[in-house]
C-alpha cells in the first residue's frame, strides 16, 4: 500500500495533464478560458463536415469559439442530464421533432422569446413558446420500383396495407427515430386502433425482416428484393448524386414519391431543429446563432451535403432535391411526433414489428 | 523474540485486491441496484410482458450458435497448426489471430454489406445464374444466426489462442502412448489431445463469449434483438434508463451462467501438463489430401473471417472517395484513451492476479469481481458511472468524465487482462514462491523479483488484448466521452447509423489498422515462445 | 556466522481437517550430519520438512534453531526469515533467470561481482561451472537439480531440506548427481533432512535415519543399527523387504538359536544364507544381479526365503543348504502385521 499510493498519485497527475494538455480540438485551451472570449457549445446529433465549415463561418464573423459534441440524440440526452446545470452545451440540434421533444419534456430546455425567429419560421416548424426551432425539413415517403408501380398507388399511407403489397415492402425496424415519429402522426391521424392494424398489414407485406437502414432498402428494390420502401427522401437523393456509378444506377431504377394519411391531410414532413439548453446563459447569442443558421447562407451549407429541404420553400434547394415531388406538409403539430412516440414502439411491437 | 511474528498478517497484496475489487464492481454493482430498486417506469410491464424474452432466446441463441461455431473449426484448425505440417501451417498459425483486430460491428458493416441482396456475393450469384433477387435463398447477415456469425468471426481468436497454446504445451508421449495403444489420428484429437486442451479452451471460450454478450454495435447495426439492444433500446425509445438496468440484470445473469459454467469445466478437468520440461512435440507429417483439407480450413477462416471484410472496406472507402479530413484528432483521442485505460486496467489485473495467488480466499472474489465487470455491456457500466456521478453530486466535466471513462474500461476489461496473467502462473513450477521464501525473499521482494518477471511475457499480452479492446469499446465511449474526444469507434458509429457508410470505413480501417499492430505482435510472440520455450 | 546449530522438531503436530499428517513427532537434525526421512508416501514426511521450513505452522509443539524457537502454536518466523534451504523435487528454478543468477538470488549483503563469484563457486563446486549462464530450460534434469542445490547452499543457510531431491531424475545420472550433492551438502556443515521414500537412498547416504508412518517418528538412528534392529515391523518394511515365517515350522536347532518355537518371526533375506544349518526343496530361482534369490519350501505350507552369494552357479539343484543370521530375524510379537 505505501508504496503504491505516490503510484496513483502519480498517474491522476499524468492523466490530469494529459487531459488538459491534449483535448484534441482545443489545442490552446487557455485561450478558450479567457473571459473575454465567448463560447458557444452545441449537442449536435449531425455529424456533417459541412456543419463544421457552416460554424468555422460563424467564429469568423463573429469572433464566437464554438465547441461541438457529436452523438446519438439519446445520448445527448443522458449526457445533458447528468450534466445538469453544470453543462457546458447551450443549443441541442436534434435530426427529428420526436428527438427535440423529448430534450422538452425531460426539461432540459427553456424558452426563447425572439420575434425575429418566431417571423422566420412558419409556427408548423417551432414550439409555441420558443422550446425548439426548425432548421430544416425532411419527407418520409415511399420509394418503389416504378417498373411495378406508380406514384398514385402510394397516395396514401394506407396503401401499403393492401394486399397487393404482399411481400413487396423493405423496411427498416420499428425503433428507428424516423419510423417512431411516421407511426406516431399515424396514431394521431387515424387512432391508435387503426394505427396497429396498419402496422400489422406492413408486417404481413414485408418482403424481409426489418434490416439495415433507409439506403439499405432502396438499394435492395434494386436488387429486385422488393419493390417498396419506406425512406426518407435524402437517402434516395443521396443515391442518386452520389460519386459512385454503382448509386447512381440504383437511384435511377427507382422513384419516389410522398404519400398523404387521408386524401388532402398533408404528408408527414419531419425537421431537424435547435433547442436552448437550461444551462445556457447568453440567450442573445444563442438567438444570434439560430437567425444564422436560419440565414440563406446557414440553410445552404446545413442542406447541401444532407440533401434535407431548406425551411422555407423560398430559399434555394440543394443539387438533386428538385427530383422530390411536390407535395403539402400536413398541419398536425410536432410535439405530436415526440408525444406519441412510446405508444408508436408499443403498437410496433404489438404488431410484431422488430 | 525478535523477529518472530504472528500468524494471520493480512498480505500485502489483499488491501490493494479488495480496493481493486471495489473499483471493478461498483458502476456494475450501481446499475444493478439502481435497476432493482428504482421503479421501473410505465414500460417495464410491456417490456416484461412483449420483450424481455424474446431478447432473452435471442441472446441465448446468438450465444450458443456463436459458441458452436467458435468450436467447430477454430478448435481444429489449432489442432493443425500445432500438430500437423501443411502448406501455409507457419503463415496461418499467426495470421488466424488477425480478426482479433475487427470489433464485431464493424466486421457487421462489411459482411452485412457483401451479403447483402445489392452486394458483391449475391449479383455475382445473380449475373451467373440469371435468377432474380427473389428466386433463390441467401444466408441473411441482417438476422439472429447472421449476429452469431459476425461475432463468431471476431472473437474465435480468443479460443483459437488458448486452444493452439494448450495443444502445442501437451507432450508428445501422451499422443505417443496413444498411438501405441493403436488410436488413429481423429482418436487421437478425440481422445487425448481435445479432453486435455478443454479447460484451456472453455477460458477462452468463456471469455469470447461475455464478449459475445456485451455487443452492443453488431447486434444494434444488424437489427437483432439481443438483450444488449434492448437495454440502449429501452433507453433511447422509451427514455427509461432505469428499464435499461433492470434489462442488464437478465444478461449480466447470462454471462454470468456462462462463466460459472466455465469455472466448473476448468475444475473438474484441471490436468494441464505441468512437467518441468517444456517440449514441443514434433509435427507429424499429411498426406497430400489431408493437407490440402487442412489449408483449405484455413484458408477459409481466414478468408471469411478477415480478408474479405478488410478488403471490402478498402474497396468502400476507395469506390466513394472518402475523405480522411479530421481524422487526426480522432486518432489522437482513441490512443490517449486507450493508452491509459491498457495501463489502468494492467495495474488492476496485476493486482488481482497476484491476490489470487497469494491469497486463496481472494480468489474467487477477484473472479467474480473481474467477471462481473466484463459481462456487463459497457452501456450498462456507464449508466452505472451516469447515477455514481448523479449520488455524489459532481458535474460530468472533461477531466471528469475521462476518469470515469478510464474506470470503466478497467472496470470492464480487467477481466482480459487477467487471463493472459494467470495463464502465464499456471505455468511454473508450484514450488517457486517457497524457495524464494527459503532465500530470504519476503511478500514484497517476491512480487518484485519473481512475480512481476516471470509475468512479464503474459504482461506483454495482456496489454495488448487490453489495448486492442478499448480501442474498440464503442457504447461507454459513446456515453462518456467529453466534447472533442470523439474516438474513431465513437465516430465510424456515427457514421454508419447515419447510413453513411463511406464515411464510416475510414475510421473502421484506422480501428483494424490500429488494432492490428498489437495483435500482429502478440501472433509473433505466440510463435515464438511456442519456438522457445 | 555463528557456531551451526541443531534444528530441532519437539513433539509438533499437524494436521488437515480431519486427517492427522503430522503426530507428535520429534527429531533433532544435528549440524554436518544428514539425517534421512524415510517413509511411505502419504506418511508425513513432507509435512515435517514443511514443518521445518515454515511452509506449515504446527497445530501443537515446537521447531527449534538451537535453543531459539522458530515456531510454535502461535507464532512463527516466516519461511523467508529462517535461513533454511530448500530443495523440491521439481527443482523450483526460476526460468527468467539463468543459473547463476538462481543461485545468486538468496546471497545478501554483497556487491553484485562478488556475489557473481559466490555464486559461480558454487556452480563449481557442484561440477557446473561451464553452465552459468544457461537458462533453466537448458539444463538437463540432473543440471537442474544440482543448481537448485546450489542455489539453497550459496546463502550459507543454517540449515537444508531436500524433498525427494532425487527422485525426478533418471536413474543413470541419479548417482552422480546424489554423490556431488552430497558432498556439496557435507562441505556446508549444517543440519541437512533428506526425505526420501528410497529405502537404500536413505542407508547409503545418511548420517542418522528417523522413519515415520502415519505422521508417527517411529524409530531414529545410524543407519546401521536402524536397519540391522528395527523396533517396529512398520520401520523393518520402511527399510527393505522382509518376510514372515511360523516360527513352529523351522528346525529344532534354529529355534534354539532364535530362542522360541512358535509365533511369527520376520526376516531380512539375507538373514538366510548359504551354509551347512539345513537343507530344504528349492521351489523358484530368481537371479538379481549379484545376489540369487531362493524360494525355499519348510513345509507343504511355509515358505523361506534366501537371498544369497552362491559361489557357484546352483544349477537345476533341487536342495539347497543354508544357515540362518538370527541378527536379522525379528520378534514384534503377534498381531504386529
Amino acid at each position: 500500500m505505501i508504496k503504491r499510493t505516490p503510484l496513483f498519485a502519480g498517474l491522476s497527475l499524468l492523466i490530469g495533464t494529459v487531459v488538459a494538455c491534449s483535448n484534441p480540438t482545443d489545442p490552446d485551451s487557455s485561450e478558450a478560458a479567457s473571459p473575454e472570449q465567448r463560447v458557444l457549445t452545441l449537442y449536435s446529433s449531425r455529424h456533417y463536415d459541412s456543419d463544421k465549415t457552416l460554424y468555422e463561418l460563424f467564429e469568423n464573423e463573429t469572433g464566437v469559439d464554438i465547441q461541438v459534441r457529436e452523438s446519438g440524440a439519446s445520448q445527448l440526452l443522458e449526457t445533458l442530464r447528468s450534466e445538469g446545470d453544470q453543462s457546458p452545451a447551450d443549443l441541442v440540434i436534434a435530426a427529428d421533432a420526436g428527438s427535440l421533444w423529448r430534450f422538452k419534456d425531460a426539461g432540459l430546455t427553456q424558452p426563447l422569446q425572439s420575434e425575429a425567429l418566431a417571423a422566420a419560421i412558419p409556427a408548423t416548424f417551432r414550439e409555441s413558446s420558443g422550446h425548439w426551432f426548425g432548421l430544416a425539413r425532411r419527407l418520409r415517403g415511399v420509394a418503389y420500383d416504378p417498373s411495378r408501380w406508380a406514384a398514385e398507388d402510394f397516395a396514401q399511407w394506407g396503401a401499403l396495407a393492401s394486399e397487393d403489397k404482399a411481400g413487396e415492402i423493405c423496411v427498416r425496424a420499428s425503433s428507428n427515430i424516423y419510423n417512431l415519429s411516421l407511426m406516431a402522426e399515424v396514431i394521431e391521424r387515424l387512432g391508435a386502433d387503426a394505427a396497429q392494424s396498419w402496422a400489422t398489414a406492413i408486417v404481413g407485406n414485408m418482403a424481409r425482416s426489418p434490416q439495415g437502414g433507409d439506403t439499405d432498402q432502396i438499394r435492395a428494390i434494386a436488387a429486385g428484393e422488393c419493390s417498396i420502401a419506406i425512406v426518407n427522401h435524402y437517402y434516395w437523393i443521396r443515391l442518386a448524386t452520389s460519386a459512385s456509378a454503382n448509386d447512381q444506377n440504383v437511384a435511377a431504377s427507382t422513384a419516389f414519391t410522398v404519400p398523404e394519411f387521408t386524401e388532402g391531410s398533408g404528408s408527414h414532413v419531419n425537421i431537424t431543429g435547435v433547442a436552448v439548453t437550461t444551462a445556457a446563459d447568453d440567450l442573445a447569442l444563442a438567438e444570434e446563432f439560430i437567425a444564422f443558421l436560419l440565414s440563406e447562407q446557414g440553410q445552404s451549407y446545413l442542406t447541401t451535403e444532407t440533401k434535407e429541404l431548406p425551411l422555407l420553400d423560398t430559399s434555394p434547394a440543394p443539387a438533386g432535391v428538385e427530383q422530390v415531388p411536390a407535395f403539402v406538409a400536413s398541419d398536425t403539430p410536432l410535439d405530436v411526433f415526440g408525444e406519441n412516440q412510446a405508444e408508436a414502439q408499443r403498437l410496433f411491437d404489438l404488431a410484431g414489428w422488430n | 523474540m525478535r523477529g518472530v511474528i504472528s500468524w494471520r498478517l493480512p498480505s500485502a497484496t489483499a488491501l490493494p485486491a479488495l480496493l481493486v475489487i471495489f473499483m471493478v464492481t461498483l458502476p456494475v454493482c450501481t446499475a444493478l441496484f439502481a435497476g432493482l430498486t428504482v421503479g421501473g417506469g410505465s414500460t417495464w410491464d410491456h417490456i416484461f410482458t412483449n420483450r424481455l424474452l424474446p431478447y432473452t432466446a435471442t441472446t441465448i441463441f446468438v450465444l450458443v450458435l456463436s459458441a458452436l461455431l467458435m468450436l467447430a473449426f477454430p478448435v481444429p484448425a489449432a489442432w493443425l497448426v500445432s500438430r500437423y505440417e501443411f502448406p501455409g501451417r507457419r503463415f496461418f498459425s499467426w495470421a488466424l489471430i488477425l480478426p482479433l483486430a475487427m470489433p464485431g460491428y464493424v466486421m457487421a458493416y462489411a459482411w452485412a454489406d457483401l451479403a447483402a441482396s445489392p452486394g458483391p456475393l449475391q449479383s455475382a450469384l445473380r449475373d451467373a445464374t440469371g435468377w432474380s433477387a427473389r428466386d433463390y435463398w441467401f444466408p441473411n447477415v441482417s438476422s439472429a444466426p447472421g449476429l452469431a456469425f459476425v461475432l463468431a468471426s471476431t472473437l474465435f481468436p480468443y479460443v483459437y489462442i488458448t486452444a493452439r497454446t494448450a495443444f502445442s504445451m501437451q507432450t508428445s508421449t501422451t499422443l505417443d502412448a496413444a498411438k501405441s495403444l493403436g488410436a488413429n489420428a481423429w482418436e487421437r484429437f478425440w481422445r487425448v489431445g481435445l479432453p486435455v486442451a478443454i479447460p484451456a479452451i472453455c477460458g477462452g471460450l468463456c471469455l469470447a463469449l461475455m464478449e459475445a454478450a456485451a455487443d452492443y454495435g453488431a447486434a444494434d447495426f444488424l437489427g437483432v434483438q439481443t438483450l444488449g439492444v434492448g437495454i440502449i433500446r429501452s433507453w433511447n425509445s422509451f427514455g427509461e434508463p432505469n428499464t435499461a438496468a433492470r434489462l442488464a440484470l437478465a444478461l449480466i445473469m447470462i454471462a454470468g451462467a456462462f462463466f460459472f459454467a466455465a469455472q466448473y469445466l476448468q475444475g473438474r478437468g484441471g490436468t494441464q501438463h505441468t512437467g518441468s520440461k517444456w517440449q514441443t512435440p514434433k509435427r507429424g507429417r499429411l498426406s497430400a489430401r489431408h493437407s490440402a483439407i487442412a489449408t483449405l480450413l484455413c484458408t477459409l477462416l481466414l478468408l471469411i473471417c478477415f480478408f474479405a471484410p478488410v478488403s471490402r472496406l478498402i474497396w468502400l472507402s476507395l469506390e466513394t472517395r472518402a475523405s480522411a479530413a479530421d481524422l487526426v484528432p480522432l486518432l489522437r483521442a482513441t490512443l490517449i484513451l486507450s493508452s491509459l485505460g491498457t495501463g489502468f486496467a494492467l495495474i488492476a489485473a496485476f493486482v488481482f492476479t497476484l491476490a489470487a495467488k497469494n491469497d486463496g480466499g481472494l480468489r474467487f472474489g477477484t473472479r467474480l469481481a473481474a467477471a462481473a465487470g466484463y459481462a456487463a455491456p459497457g452501456a450498462v457500466l456507464g449508466l452505472g458511472a451516469v447515477y455514481i456521478l448523479r449520488e455524489t453530486g459532481q458535474a460530468l466535466s472533461a477531466s471528469i468524465a475521462i476518469l470515469l471513462l478510464l474506470w470503466i474500461y478497467v472496470s470492464r476489461f480487467t477481466s482480459a487482462g487477467v487471463e493472459p496473467l494467470n495463464a502465464t502462473l499456471d505455468r511454473l513450477p508450484r514450488n517457486l514462491d517457497n524457495a524464494a521464501r527459503s532465500l530470504g525473499s519476503g511478500r514484497l521482494a517476491r512480487i518484485w523479483r519473481i512475480d512481476l518477471p516471470l509475468l512479464a511475457p503474459g504482461t506483454f499480452a495482456a496489454a495488448l488484448i487490453l489495448f486492442v479492446e478499448i480501442l474498440k469499446e464503442l457504447p461507454a465511449t459513446l456515453m462518456l466521452r467529453p466534447t472533442g474526444w470523439d474516438t474513431l469507434a465513437v465516430r465510424a458509429h456515427a457514421y454508419a447509423s447515419d447510413e453513411r457508410f463511406a464515411q464510416a470505413m475510414l475510421p473502421s480501417l484506422l480501428i483494424v489498422l490500429a488494432g492490428l499492430a498489437p495483435v500482429l505482435l502478440l501472433s509473433w510472440r505466440l510463435s515464438h515462445s511456442e519456438r522457445q520455450p | 556466522m555463528s557456531e551451526p546449530q541443531s534444528l530441532i522438531a519437539e513433539g509438533v503436530s499437524r494436521r488437515f481437517r480431519a486427517q492427522v499428517a503430522v503426530n507428535q513427532a520429534s527429531l533433532e537434525l544435528m549440524p554436518g550430519k544428514i539425517t534421512a526421512l524415510v517413509g511411505p508416501s502419504g506418511s508425513g514426511k513432507s509435512t515435517l520438512l514443511r514443518l521445518f521450513a515454515g511452509l506449515e505452522r504446527p497445530d501443537t509443539g515446537r521447531i527449534l534453531s538451537g535453543d531459539r524457537v522458530l515456531s510454535d502454536a502461535r507464532t512463527a518466523l516466516p519461511v523467508e526469515k529462517r535461513k533454511i534451504g530448500l530443495v523440491f523435487q521439481d527443482f523450483a528454478l526460476f526460468p527468467h533467470l539463468s543459473a547463476v543468477q538462481n543461485v545468486m538470488f538468496g546471497i545478501r549483503g554483497l556487491n553484485k561481482p562478488d556475489q557473481r563469484a559466490a555464486a559461480e563457486a558454487w556452480l563449481d563446486r557442484v561440477g557446473l561451472h561451464h553452465k552459468c549462464d544457461a537458462y533453466p530450460h537448458q539444463l538437463s534434469g540432473g543440471e537442474q537439480q544440482r543448481t537448485a542445490i546450489a542455489r539453497a547452499l550459496a546463502p550459507r543457510p543454517v540449515a537444508i531440506l531436500l524433498d525427494e531431491p532425487f527422485s525426478g531424475l533418471d536413474p543413470s545420472m541419479r548417482d552422480q548427481v546424489r554423490e556431488v550433492a552430497i558432498a556439496a551438502i557435507k562441505t556446508a556443515n549444517i543440519p541437512a533432512l533428506l526425505v526420501t521414500h528410497d529405502a537404500s537412498e536413505a542407508l547409503v547416504h545418511s548420517d542418522e535415519i528417523a522413519v515415520i508412518d502415519t505422521g508417527k517418528i517411529l524409530q531414529t538412528g545410524a543407519p546401521e543399527s536402524v536397519y540391522r534392529a528395527p523396533a517396529t515391523l512398520a520401520v523393518a518394511k520402511a527399510l527393505g523387504p522382509v518376510h514372515s515365517v511360523n516360527a513352529a515350522a523351522l528346525p529344532d536347532a534354529w529355534q534354539r538359536q532364535l530362542q522360541t518355537a512358535s509365533g511369527t518371526l520376520w526376516y531380512r533375506p539375507e538373514a538366510v544364507q548359504l551354509g551347512d544349518g539345513a537343507e530344504f526343496p528349492i521351489i523358484r530361482t530368481r537371479l538379481a544381479g549379484p545376489i540369487t534369490e531362493y524360494e525355499l519350501a519348510l513345509s507343504d505350507t511355509e515358505r523361506l526365503f534366501a537371498a544369497c552369494q552362491p559361489g557357484t552357479v546352483l544349477r537345476n539343484a533341487e536342495m539347497l543348504a543354508v544357515r540362518i543370521n538370527p541378527d536379522l530375524f525379528y520378534d514384534f510379537g503377534d498381531g504386529s502385521i
